[in-house]
């Protein structure tokens, strides 16, 4: 659940700063937010999340 | 988790403590006066499970050994989603803490023993440790007050624990990479200041192999200059006498061409006269002047001045002939000659060397040979050769020269000198030439040094960006994972709130039926009659407690749909301490009806009221005067 609801409030939030007009770099953040989901997901297997 | 069955010895107030065959669903009725020992039971199951209890931390278990024992023990079963499993744990006065746990259908073999392997093995079988257990499925008597919105328990029910634990992580790895590239950037300084003490020079090295490259072209030149002036001084030497020879053998045919010439005019002449003018005066004076000198003077002798006349025509020709030999000769050789010309033209054209030869200490071993051989040709180089011929004496001689009048000894003693003079400058030269290949060599060490030294530089300064770069990944990671927990927070506080209004206007009879929870979990209630929301010490204690109670359902029934597999069981220590019997009688009917997963409720009172519509699973009856319970 906790990486599926991470999952989904970054594709909100990158969905919103796409809209916003500001800059952002999607690229970057999608990087980021793998990176974040490789540890998140890694949590789950080891029951720690 | 549900309890199927709790039997301890030497716990707290009971000597044995023995309640089998505990129904799976249902309400648990725990029932008696005060001090009877209500509290030890949910305690008991506490100390069973995490080694302690919820008022006896870790450093006062001789206090759950009951008064005057040496030693106590608790055996718990319990199953999680299907599966039975037995707990057991030993505690005695001398400090020794041991557990065991067993799947019930193998008690033979422990699946986890000691102390933390236990309680590592039932993490991962509950889903939670003591933090959560107190915050969520066990209510402790007396206690009021609201989670701690920081603590890890909230978190975990929240879902916000991994999250930060992975921004912690993230956190920690920069910190890493601060340290990382600070030590880098410190060795990248370091080899900075050694290239900047290279004093390195773009192009040096290229200026350098250049006049290196015009030193030795120069000095070829000089040599060919020298070994041109000798050849040509050679030629001028060896021609000098030919020429002179030739020159007088022209010379003296010419003379005879011109007697020739002369002698062959008489003769014809007097031929003209005597034969072909007789009767001129001037032939008739010839003729007497003959015959006076030649006394048998004939006049049949007359053709034969005419022959002589002619023979000597022929004489002049051969002469001729014979001048224009000896010219061309002496022409040739003067031709010859006149590269002395130009050889002393352009030796006079080699420049004085300029500038000091600098001398190094360090000779390459290659060259060693030709150094010492330059220094043992500047012994022999004498003050005179260090003198060039005077300008004056260059003019003259080159003058002469060209006309091919200087004298053999005038050309040597000439060329002698110069010859010596651009050996000099030759030698200076190469040793200047030495010095620059030494120079050449130094530099392009240098330039190793300077290339091996900015490729390292270069290499940190790739690792600090790539550092960098992961540094500010991990930055929007952790920016990601902050806004994430905000909005699993916002969902948790949402869902809390939801939760809390099904049970809420039960157990306070619908004069609250609102909860405002605040991101730091801070609760106000909305009071249906003063019409706007009241902060938690605005309303009576039992009010309190009621809506406590109902915040720690629903954070139970959070931390089952995060956290636990299968059906479990809460324990509440005197929920309704609070409630008249009316609200009692409700807050039962909506306890049983609270959730599909919280199946087994252990309540603790110390009556119920009568009346009630629930129908107990098990009722427990405990006394102040036993100290032996079972059931």
């Amino acid at each position: 659940a906790i990486s599926e609801e991470f999952v989904a409030y970054c594709n909100a939030e990158f969905e919103r700063r796409r809209n916003s007009g500001e800059e952002f770099d999607e690229d970057a953040y999608t990087q980021a937010m793998e990176m974040a989901l490789v540890r998140l997901r890694q949590l789950e297997e080891e029951g720690m999340a | 988790m549900i309890i199927k069955s709790v039997k301890a010895e030497n716990v707290l107030k009971y000597a044995s403590l023995d309640l089998r065959d505990l129904p799976q669903q249902g309400i648990i009725a725990i029932s008696g006066e005060n001090e009877s020992g209500k509290s030890t039971i949910g305690e008991t199951v506490c100390f069973a499970l995490f080694g302690r209890t919820f008022s006896l931390g870790y450093d006062d278990l001789d206090k759950v050994l009951r008064w005057g024992e040496h030693h106590c023990s608790v055996a718990l079963e319990f199953s999680v989603d299907g599966v039975d499993y037995q707990l057991s744990r030993f505690l005695d006065r001398d400090g020794s803490h041991s557990a065991r746990l067993s799947r019930a259908e193998d008690l033979d073999n422990p699946i986890a023993r000691g102390v933390n392997s236990v309680a590592d093995k039932l993490f991962e079988i509950l889903g939670y440790e003591f933090d959560e257990f107190v915050e969520s499925f066990y209510l402790a008597q007396r206690e009021i007050t609201t989670p701690h919105p920081h603590s890890v328990a909230v978190k975990t029910m929240a879902g916000v624990a991994p999250l930060e634990y992975v921004a912690s992580s993230f956190e920690e790895e920069i910190a890493q990479f601060d340290e990382m590239r600070e030590e880098l950037d410190a060795e990248a300084e370091t080899l900075r200041q050694e290239l900047h003490e290279l004093d390195f020079q773009e192009g040096y090295l290229m200026e350098l192999e250049d006049r290196k490259n015009a030193l030795e072209a120069e000095v070829n030149a000089n040599k060919s200059a020298v070994e041109n002036l000798e050849q040509a001084a050679d030629i001028y030497v060896q021609n000098l006498p030919q020429i002179r020879r030739a020159r007088g053998k022209r010379s003296r045919a010419r003379f005879w061409r011109f007697l020739s010439f002369v002698l062959a005019l008489i003769g014809g002449g007097a031929w003209f006269l005597l034969a072909q003018k007789p009767d001129l005066d001037q032939s008739r004076q010839l003729l007497q002047l003959l015959q006076q000198q030649l006394p048998n003077w004939q006049d049949a002798w007359i053709p034969y001045i005419g022959i002589g006349g002619i023979v000597f025509a022929v004489l002049m020709l051969l002469f001729w002939m014979r001048a224009a030999s000896h010219g061309s000769r002496a022409s040739r050789l003067a031709e010859e000659s006149a590269v002395l010309g130009d050889a002393l033209e352009k030796a006079r054209a080699v420049s004085a060397f300029e500038g000091e030869v600098e001398t190094t200490e360090e000779s390459p071993s290659a060259e060693d040979s030709d150094v010492a051989a330059g220094e043992a040709m500047n012994l022999s180089i004498t003050e005179e050769a260090r003198e060039r011929p005077e300008e004056s004496a260059y003019a003259a001689l080159l003058s002469r020269v060209e006309d091919v009048n200087a004298d053999v000894s005038e050309v040597r003693d000439y060329v002698d000198q110069e010859t010596r003079w651009l050996r000099e400058q030759i030698t200076r030269k190469e040793e200047q030439f030495w010095s620059l290949g030494q120079e050449v060599d130094q530099e392009m060490e240098r330039v190793r040094q300077v290339a091996r030294l900015s490729e390292v530089i270069d290499g940190l300064e790739a690792k600090m960006a790539e550092l960098d770069a992961s540094r500010e990944k991990r930055l929007k990671a952790i920016e990601l994972l902050e806004g994430a927990s905000g909005y699993v927070s916002s969902n948790f506080n949402r869902d809390i709130r939801d939760l809390v209004a099904r049970t809420l206007p039960v157990f306070t009879q619908g004069r609250y039926e609102h909860l405002r929870i605040d991101p730091d979990l801070t609760v106000r209630v909305f009071s249906s009659d003063k019409r706007d929301f009241m902060d938690l010490d605005e309303v009576s204690s039992g009010t309190q407690r009621q809506i406590m109670l109902a915040l720690r359902l629903a954070l139970s029934e959070k931390l089952l749909v995060r956290r636990v597999q299968g059906d479990q069981f809460a324990f509440l220590d005197e929920p309704f301490a609070f409630f008249d019997e009316e609200r009692t009688r409700y807050a039962l009917k909506a306890l049983t009806d609270l959730s599909d997963k919280l199946t087994q409720i252990w309540i603790v009172a110390q009556v119920y009221p009568e009346g009630t519509d629930v129908e107990f699973a098990r009722s427990i009856r405990c006394s102040r005067d036993l100290d032996v319970l079972e059931a």
